[in-house]
């Protein structure tokens, strides 16, 4: 299987290809950019000083009033995570090869939640910030939008998942559709029903803090405002409390996922 | 019918109550929370007509845009392969001092770990923005703001790998005598090589997807332009837009799987 040309045998003249190639592609982006390699390299220690000096330290006086934009962000993730979680299971179902009354139903469903769940979300976001108004309504949407359509496609391939050898037995047995979804699918994929819906919280919770940043409310509203008007030290303390949260949220969860799964 | 055994019908009793917990916590989380948001529905209803004139023309591209936008998607692609690039010489320069079972120092490898934490915490937007404020916003910032979370994450997911996997190698290594360069280079990354490409690989199709974020708080690209116009209100370009960008990903999605399916294949 491996040519040998002394001691460079087959795999390692892949290796050598593959490397080749990426050199090429690189070189092709350099240009296209017209970003010098050495600027690159000259502006890392720019930012870090730029990060170091005009962004420390943050404005501790002011992170209580950001309090209420937190809990929005906290809230409307956890709300959006579960309307879509309600939304994905039933559309799951919809989905899955093993339980689709009809396959072109699938199929169909599969599309368009494909659009939503490929297109970033911040696209979204920002339509629906034209449509619904700034402010934390127009997230929340978003977040379910996207949030469905990933989880619907997850929890798809979770039920697929679940062992042939259960349905067909179930099936053998006489079970009508409801007895083997409810006995055989549901009890099986518990498990990673909790791990995805966790999942899609912290996801939700990240999204929700940036959705902000073109318009849709939370936590990314503030940050902007405070960044437009080269407020840094108010953008860091927003950032601080942002770190704290999400690390927070990462504690919780995995707690949560210790004891469930 | 449902209502005998909620939740679903696992007989372990422990399992039962945590799952009725797990519900009826939910349960009470959902009316709380919608009790703290001000949901503000005033703006849409007065817009009624002005969303479905939107919507009209959300469903009509506009062809015309498509090449403008097609110059933007061949930024952020540039983008997003140039910042992965440099974020994967930076990850494999790191790797091998955070990996507990390579590093030199495990004090160096804990101290890596926590930065990295940090670094991973703050969303990538928002490295972006910083970037930008420092840099000015175009290209340069785009990549900046990519190469610290994304090379934080492959650093994560490589020393996973490393620390799994490498056991074998390092003590056979060892053993006969290799410095610990040799054993890094010459032994753990030829050994992992298709693992490491097939988590890069993996990694550039999320790296156009963040790409694109970017774009659209500023950056360059086809994030940008198509920001541009959602804000001018001009949404048969939008349209167009939002098709393009689906459409790459949708590529990107099954490229990654192939590429996922044939490494996997020659690396085992």
């Amino acid at each position: 299987m491996s040519k040998s040309i002394g001691r460079i045998n087959g795999k390692s003249l892949r290796m050598f290809a593959i490397v080749a190639c990426m050199v090429f592609l690189y070189s092709i982006c350099m240009v296209a950019l017209e970003v010098d390699f050495f600027e690159l390299l000259s502006a890392i220690p720019h930012f870090l000083n730029f990060l170091f000096f005009k962004f420390f330290p943050p404005n501790i006086a002011s992170i209580p009033l950001y309090i209420k934009p937190i809990l929005d962000t906290v809230f409307a993730a956890i709300l959006a995570t579960i309307i879509s979680t309600i939304l994905a299971t039933i559309l799951s179902f919809l989905v899955a090869k093993k339980t689709t009354p009809w396959e072109p139903l699938s199929f169909i469903i599969r599309a368009i939640l494909s659009l939503f769940r490929n297109v970033p979300i911040l696209v979204w976001a920002s339509l629906l910030t034209i449509i619904f108004g700034i402010g934390i309504t127009s997230g929340i949407i978003a977040l379910i939008i996207f949030g469905a359509a990933f989880l619907t496609r997850v929890l798809a391939d979770a039920i697929d998942d679940v062992s042939r050898g259960v349905f067909e037995a179930m099936q053998a047995c006489g079970a009508t559709r409801m007895e083997l979804i409810k006995h055989g699918i549901i009890p099986a994929y518990m498990p990673s029903f909790y791990a995805w819906m966790l999942f899609m919280l912290e996801v939700n919770i990240k999204a929700s803090a940036i959705l902000g940043l073109v318009g849709a409310g939370g936590l990314g509203y503030e940050l902007k405002k405070s960044m437009d008007l080269f407020q840094y030290q108010e953008a860091c303390a927003i950032i601080v409390v942002l770190i704290l949260m999400m690390l927070a949220i990462e504690f919780i969860s995995n707690r949560i996922r210790r004891n469930l799964i | 019918m449902i209502g005998k055994t909620f939740p679903p019908n696992i007989g372990h009793r422990k399992t039962q109550r945590q799952g009725r917990i797990f519900f009826g916590s939910t349960v009470l989380l959902f009316f709380f929370s919608l009790t703290q948001i001000d949901f503000d529905f005033s703006y849409a209803i007065k817009g009624m007509d002005e969303t479905r004139k939107i919507i009209g023309e959300l469903f009509q591209p506009d062809m015309a845009a498509v090449i403008p936008y097609l110059e933007g998607l061949w930024q952020t692609l540039a983008i997003a392969m140039l910042g992965l690039g440099f974020s994967v010489i930076l990850a494999v320069g790191l790797v091998f001092f955070t990996a507990s079972n390579t590093t030199p120092n495990p004090l160096v490898s804990k101290v890596i770990k926590v930065i990295m934490v940090f670094i991973r915490a703050i969303p990538i937007t928002i490295w972006a923005l910083i970037a930008a404020a420092s840099v000015g916003f175009g290209s340069l910032a785009g990549l900046l703001g990519l190469l610290f979370p994304t090379t934080s994450y492959l650093v994560r997911i490589l020393s996973e790998r490393v620390e799994e996997s490498g056991g074998g190698t390092i003590e056979a290594m060892n053993a006969c005598g290799a410095t610990w360069l040799e054993m890094c280079f010459k032994g753990i990354l030829v050994e992992l090589f298709p693992q490491f490409l097939a988590t890069i690989a993996l990694r550039y199709e999320l790296s156009v997807s963040e790409s694109v974020v970017l774009g659209m708080v500023g950056v360059a690209g086809i994030g940008y332009r198509l920001n541009m116009s959602i804000g001018t209100y001009n949404f048969r370009v939008a349209s167009t837009g939002i098709i393009i960008v689906y459409v790459t990903m949708l590529c990107l999605e099954i490229i990654s799987k192939k590429i996922v399916t044939v490494i996997k294949g020659e690396g085992k």
